[in-house]
């Protein structure tokens, strides 16, 4: 670990007695430092603010423990080396699309946790729990998303059932790739199998020369899976997020174009196109930021241009065809097309599925104009309708988390907290034990262990945070009893953010402000197991 | 012997409810060589393939059909055989064949069942070679070919695993149809479809999947959950691996965090150099390798489905036992001399390789390959037990602790696997795992069923069965209400008349007809689409919640039925049929044996729908599973009568009033006057097809308010049925724009049009090049008797014909007619149909036929259109015949109707492969 610091450091995973937040408390009178620490922090990316100081310690907020760790250590040891630290962020910090789920979550009330160091996301306890990852729900089916990419069967499905897609077949070599395209007449589309936001998606080509060059640049970007080559379809590039059977948000891509003074070059026109704010490396940027790359290349090379050309005063250069501007086109969405784009994510067999079409006009029928379905994506990125370039944001973190956890849900259990000194291990088994007689599956965690249903789970001293929040990850029970002694507050933090019922007896604590600052509002507080039971079935 | 054409018969088809190839296999100069004639040839195939032995054929009895053999069969009976031989041979056995001369002798229809067609086809190919090598005593390489099909059929056939879930599905009668070449397969059709991939079905989940691919996450899920796993975690080089073993105590285990069917496990590692090289060798699977305390004891698998265990086994790694005298190697040898063990996952156990990984662990035991093992001394060669490396399997579920099972079923729930192969080390899976130190080592997704399917030792479990239970709870198989339709005439009315009806009850209705497919009012395909193709495609549709079929002639005997079962068949007529002489369909009832075909497949709870005034049709109905409702208009039609008296459903008409007839009782559902496409009950065919579908609508129990409110709101304009039966007004004449294009469609329209009192009649009409000379005369007889003014003109479906020979075969027919004054004759259809508008008079009746639907209903609405807005005609070419028309040669006689079927040189064989009599869903003809 990179903290080999002597300073004692502690993580306070829940709420503690500095904040509901966690924080790492640090053994430290510098409340300079935990500045530092905390606005080294934000300069990764990370979502945090508190920090406060008292009684010879400080406390920082933290979202990742680890980079909270990093952030400190390089606070105490100036300078810091941001871009490493970055880096680090990078790698273990949530994603755009995760941290907008993340906080529809919070948003609803919805307890939520991250499961390993990538996008997987716990929602809910025990058995209400759910999980997601991005957009991707826990039923999105594994084969709907295996469908989604192997092209040419969901592009032979999707005909099946009346969907229009683009004609077209997968090529072995460039004179295949020339043949395909003369078979299909006109100009066509050539691009990896497996392609991505736009990259190496050669548009409108119709010269052999071209098409042989984009094949083999198609070849190289798609890092070496196979080329298609369909007919190329008029109109725009629209994305269309599904969700559970309704359409959710709609955006249009936008071409992008200059228009020339006679004096500034391409490249110019270029670097004052990325000084734009919305253009960005990050994927939370609405925009990505336009480069010189082989697709951009072509297209100039069609229009007689090269990187270094001054077009013309008044000339409209073309720069790139598509993944631009996303607009929000939302409510323009023909209901037959909205059918269609539907009926293409279930026979794909996506719960939340991005459905990419080209169409003149999205408000118009689709079959009428000769539009088609490109394709049907899983985890399919939310930002550019949290955030379009233009036109009206759409919540579909919101409408995403309304479908997992349908309104009034919370994905909460019923959790009685006990503290009660000495007493707590024979109340916490009582509460336990009586809520098991009234038919629910019990998880338990206490000094003697955890239990589910009565049943020993882990041997060993269990009242802990840490055992409280391993057990709230069973998917089978329907309430928790965790004792919660001070020892656990003060050294852990609590595991839980809500409880519905706090057992306190004998002398009160601070660590004591802390559980009851987490009873619900419509919680209580009471001195005996019968009277948990009594306060949980009202 | 060459072979023609081979048609893959998909579904149900004349010959078979279940799918057959179609070979039409030309003898040449053999076709009068029977098999006792050709030197040698007998003996020569009995050698090739002496399991032939086993054929019955017609004798019934083994060793039949070498005793046909030499007593002179034909080239196409032998070939046929061999088929059925090679297919079995190469692992798929099959038992069903015809062979039957068409009426072009020496050509015969060789018929076999097949189950994969890419083997199906290599086998025929295959199978001729192997006649005409055997027929030209030249060489053939018998072995060389079985070990090509048998590869081909690994390749293509269903794995273990997939094929035990469809065969169980089968078993339910749930419809199976797969979607690629590999293990992807959907199960139900409509809405009501499922799909899997080998052990994976459509509700397993991607992320549960990805969790159970972290080894890592999942032993931390399962720690929390109360289920024991390994001490261990993750590391970064062979020396933190080693430090990890220090920590935890070895013997440890070293394994990729995300891997694979045991690939790059190492188990019971107890030294630095032994961790480090299975470090090594864990890092050719993953970049993320974990280091876990070994638990001794052994390998258990659990399957656990839809939160229950149905199977468990013990598995034990690849090894071998010494004799004292032959090498590891011989040893493994022959191990892999045991038939059930196969290359990959095709068959019951796999192969032993002596790999990196199994030198590694020879080189632990003390042993290389060429090491000779003390007798009675146990080798090993794996140390994981993957069936995939080698390993073998034991049954075991019915032992399995009660606490033990508890475990593997929240193993499972907590990895969110709705089908979850649980990997448990014990010493005794009779006790609970925490009595004995027992651990969860592995979460599976997508879990090999063959160890279970067909175990080493032990009681097989029917995991398939499991499996599709989940799928598809107790009762239901995954079907939507099919009614099929067919017949000679009105069949494209009745199915959308029938899709209207079924609409009422708000469910979302699939129809194909010949003018495309709809979904409810959406029409989302309009090309010719009642063959099986487009039928498909409707089941595929998983918003579809009922499906109509138009099913055409073309479709059966091209590629057989779109569909496994129906609920309701209905076959409007037959009359004296179409196409006839196309297809070695050469008369009315060889065309009604395959119009049959979609009564046998109505489902034992369903309904043949049937005419009872068309003496082919009522005969079908002894071919239905279900029962018959008749129709007809008359309610004494004694078809009718007979059936009700035995408690039949009829429907008929009495006092113009549409009556559904149960038995003795009758229940007047709507007047004729009310169903406005029946022109208050004037239009005869129109009144019939009525009948057909609020029969069919009964049968599929829609009720009475549903089916009244839906004839009364179903009309023929041309928005609705375009080209059946529209009657427009143009110029102040009644025109009558239809599609019928044969002599059955027009006598019928000419009785409708009976009903008009228009006295001067025009027709605009032609035939489809393909139909016979005989029925092109015919119609120009029907024409030329009912109508004053004909204008005969030649469509873009002259397919094949000479311009100018079809309408002067019409024109032949003419001359017989005993009313007709004029005929006018027009080369282009367009042409035509400008010419005809033009040329009519208030008061006059003209009928249009529209041969190309949707080109003719354009042209009429741009025709109005121009109308309104006066726009000149084009100028259009006539050629006029009302001269000479007189001073034609009066009618001869013509051929016969029907060319008489030359008695067949050979008769049709009927046999059955390898067992005796014919399987279940075979025909006889």
């Amino acid at each position: 670990m990179s903290c080999t610091d002597p300073v004692s450091v502690r993580a306070l995973r829940g709420p503690n007695l500095w904040a509901a937040c966690p924080v790492l408390e640090v053994a430290l009178d510098d409340s300079g430092i935990a500045a530092v620490a905390v606005d080294l922090q934000v300069a990764c990316g990370a979502k945090v603010s508190f920090l406060a100081a008292g009684d010879g310690k400080i406390a920082i907020e933290f979202e990742d423990e680890e980079l909270a760790r990093r952030c400190l250590d390089a606070a105490l040891h100036p300078p810091a080396d941001l871009a490493a630290l970055r880096d680090y962020a990078g790698d273990v910090l949530l994603g755009p699309n995760t941290r907008a789920i993340f906080d529809a979550a919070r948003l609803r009330g919805i307890p939520v946790r991250r499961l390993d160091q990538g996008s997987l996301l716990q929602l809910g306890y025990g058995v209400h729990q759910r999980r997601m990852c991005g957009a991707e729900t826990d039923r999105t089916s594994s084969i709907g998303e295996n469908l989604g990419w192997e092209k040419p069967l969901a592009k032979q499905l999707l005909r099946a059932v009346g969907v229009p897609t683009p004609e077209g077949r997968l090529v072995r070599d460039a004179d295949d790739a020339c043949h395909a395209a003369a078979e299909l007449g006109g100009s066509v589309v050539v691009k990896p199998e497996a392609a991505n936001h736009g990259r190496s998606v050669f548009i409108g080509l119709t010269d052999p020369a071209e098409i042989a060059a984009a094949y083999q640049s198609a070849r190289v970007e798609g890092e070496g899976t196979n080329v298609l080559v369909e007919r190329c379809i008029p109109g725009a590039e629209h994305r269309v997020l599904v969700v559970n059977h309704r359409v959710a948000a709609a955006t249009r891509g936008d071409e992008l174009y200059i228009t020339g003074d006679g004096i500034r070059t391409l490249v110019q026109f270029v670097d004052e196109l990325n000084q734009d704010p919305r253009r960005g490396d990050d994927a939370e940027a609405p925009l990505s930021p336009v480069g010189f790359d082989q697709v951009t290349l072509a297209v100039l090379a069609r229009q007689g241009y090269q990187p270094d050309s001054i077009p013309p005063a008044g000339e409209r250069v073309l720069i790139q065809r598509n993944g631009n501007l996303a607009v929000d086109v939302t409510n323009q969405v023909h209901p037959e097309n909205a059918a269609l784009v539907i009926l293409a994510a279930r026979t794909i067999g996506i719960d939340v599925a991005g459905v990419d079409l080209v169409v003149e006009n999205i408000g118009r029928p689709i079959r009428e104009q000769g539009g088609a379905i490109l394709e049907v994506n899983a985890m399919p990125g939310i930002m550019m309708h949290l955030r379009p370039g233009v036109g009206t944001p759409r919540p579909v973190h919101e409408i995403i988390m309304e479908f997992v956890f349908p309104p009034g849900a919370n994905g909460r259990i019923p959790i009685v907290a006990v503290h009660a000194g000495k007493d707590s291990s024979a109340i916490a088994h009582e509460v336990a034990h009586r809520l098991s007689a009234t038919g629910l599956t019990v998880g338990l965690s206490a000094t003697d262990g955890t239990f589910v249903d009565g049943l020993l789970t882990r041997a060993g001293d269990c009242a802990s945070s840490q055992a409280a929040a391993d057990l709230l990850l069973h998917p089978m029970i329907q309430a928790a009893v965790f004792e919660t002694p001070d020892a656990a507050i003060l050294t852990e933090g609590l595991a839980f953010d809500h409880c519905d019922v706090a057992i306190v007896t004998g002398p009160q604590s601070a660590a004591t402000a802390v559980l009851l600052a987490t009873l619900a509002p419509t919680g209580k507080i009471v001195e005996t197991a019968a009277e948990a039971i009594l306060a949980l079935s009202v | 012997m060459e072979i023609r054409k081979v048609l893959a018969l998909r579904g149900p088809n004349i010959w078979a409810n279940f799918p057959v190839i179609e070979a039409w296999v030309d003898l040449g100069r053999w076709k009068d060589s029977p098999s006792d004639t050709i030197p040698g040839l007998n003996e020569r195939l009995m050698t090739w393939l002496p399991s032939m032995v086993e054929h019955q054929c017609s004798i019934g009895e083994r060793g039949g059909f070498f005793q046909r053999l030499r007593e002179g069969t034909y080239l196409a009976h032998i070939l046929e055989h061999l088929v059925l031989e090679l297919e079995t041979l190469a692992g798929v056995e099959v038992s069903f064949g015809r062979a039957s001369e068409t009426a072009d002798e020496g050509v015969y229809k060789v018929v076999f069942r097949y189950y994969e067609e890419k083997l199906a086809r290599e086998c025929l190919t295959a199978a001729q070679e192997l006649c005409m090598a055997a027929v030209l005593d030249q060489p053939f390489d018998v072995p060389a070919t079985l070990a090509r099909l048998r590869e081909t059929a690994e390749r293509n056939m269903l794995g273990p695993s997939t094929n035990a879930i469809v065969q169980a599905a089968q078993d339910r009668n749930i419809p199976f149809h797969r979607l690629n070449r590999h293990s992807l397969v959907q199960l139900g059709y409509g809405f009501k479809q499922r799909r899997i991939r080998a052990s994976e079905t459509g509700q397993t989940g991607a992320i549960a999947e990805s969790i159970a691919q972290d080894k890592e996450l999942t032993r931390q899920l399962l720690q929390a959950a109360g289920v024991p796993t390994a001490e261990g975690y993750p590391v970064d080089s062979a020396e933190e691996a080693w430090e990890a073993a220090i920590d935890i105590g070895v013997p440890v285990v070293v394994k990729p965090q995300d891997g694979n069917q045991g690939r790059g496990v190492a188990t019971n590692l107890t030294t630095q150099e032994q961790v480090a090289a299975a470090y090594q060798a864990a890092l050719q699977e993953s970049d993320s390798i974990i280091v876990e305390k070994f638990a001794p004891g052994n390998d258990y698998r659990i399957l656990v489905v839809n939160g229950k265990v149905v199977a468990a086994s013990r598995r034990e790694p690849a090894q071998v036992m010494g004799d004292g005298e032959q090498t590891i190697q011989e040893l493994v040898d022959r191990e892999n001399g045991d038939p059930r063990r196969g290359e990959h996952h095709a068959n019951v156990l796999s192969k032993i390789h002596i790999d990196e990984v199994a030198l590694n662990v020879l080189t632990d035991q003390g042993y290389t390959p060429a090491s000779v093992p003390p007798a009675g001394q146990t080798v090993l060669i794996r140390r994981n037990a993957n069936l995939s490396t080698g390993g073998m399997a034991i049954d075991v579920t019915d032992i399995v602790h009660p606490e033990v099972a508890a475990r593997a079923i929240d193993a499972a729930r907590v990895v969110g696997l709705d089908i979850a192969g649980i990997d448990i080390i014990a010493t005794d899976i009779c006790a609970p795992l925490e009595s004995q130190g027992g651990i969860v080592v592995e979460v599976n997704a997508a879990p090999g069923l063959r160890m279970h399917l067909a175990p080493s030792v032990g009681e097989p479990q029917d995991v398939g069965g499991a499996i599709v239970d989940m799928m598809f709870p107790p009762g239901e198989n995954g079907r939507i209400p099919i009614a099929a339709v067919t017949g000679t005439n009105g069949k494209t009315t009745v199915a959308r008349f029938l899709a209207h009806v079924l609409q009422g009850t708000g469910k979302l209705v699939g129809m194909t007809c010949t003018d495309g497919i709809y979904l409810n009012a959406r029409r989302i395909d309009s090309d010719d689409c009642s063959g099986p193709i487009s039928a498909g495609n409707v089941l595929r549709n998983p918003n579809v919640e009922m499906a109509v079929f138009e099913t055409a002639r073309g479709g059966i005997l091209r590629a057989g039925l779109g569909f496994d079962e129906c609920d309701v068949a209905i076959i409007t007529n037959i009359g004296d049929g179409d196409h006839l002489g196309l297809s070695d369909i050469n008369t009315a009832e060889d065309l009604a044996k395959v119009k049959r075909c979609i009564v046998d497949v109505v489902s034992p709870g369903g309904t043949a729908v049937l005419n009872a005034s068309d003496p082919l049709v009522a005969a079908m109905a002894p071919y239905c599973a279900g029962s018959v409702l008749y129709f007809a208009l008359d309610p004494a039609n004694p078809v009718i009568v007979a059936h009700r008296t035995a408690g039949g459903r009829a429907v008929f008409v009495r006092n113009k009033t549409i009556i559904l007839a149960a038995g003795p009782s009758e229940d007047p559902l709507i007047p004729l006057g009310k169903i406005p496409m029946t022109f208050d009950g004037r239009i005869a065919f129109e009144v019939e097809n009525s009948l057909a579908v609020l029969g069919a609508a009964w049968a599929m129990g829609v009720s009475r308010d549903v089916m009244i409110q839906q004839a009364e709101c179903f009309a023929t304009d041309m928005a609705k049925v375009p080209g059946r039966f529209n009657i427009l007004e143009i110029h102040g004449a009644t025109v009558v724009v239809d599609y019928g294009h044969n002599a059955d469609a027009l006598r019928a329209i000419i009785g409708a049009l009976d009903a008009f009192p228009h006295t001067r009649r025009t027709a605009m009409y032609t035939v489809a090049g393909d139909r016979r000379d005989s029925d092109m005369i015919h119609v120009g007889e029907l024409l030329g008797d009912a109508f004053d003014h004909v204008i005969v003109y030649e469509a873009h479906t002259i397919r094949g014909r000479a311009l100018g020979e079809i309408a002067q075969l019409v024109r032949k027919g003419l001359t017989s007619g005993q009313r007709v004054r004029v005929v006018d004759e027009i080369d282009d259809t367009i042409e035509a149909m400008e010419f005809a508008l033009d040329n009519v008079h208030a008061g006059e009746l003209l009928l249009l036929q529209a041969d190309a639907i949707d080109e003719t209903m354009d042209f009429v609405r741009d025709y109005l259109d121009r109308l309104h807005r006066h726009i000149p005609p084009p100028h259009v070419t006539v050629t006029h015949h009302e001269a000479d028309f007189v001073t034609m040669p009066a009618a001869r006689a013509w051929p016969p109707a029907v060319p008489v079927r030359r008695a067949l040189h050979h008769p049709a064989e009927r046999c059955a492969g390898v067992r005796a009599g014919a399987p279940r869903g075979a025909k006889s003809w």
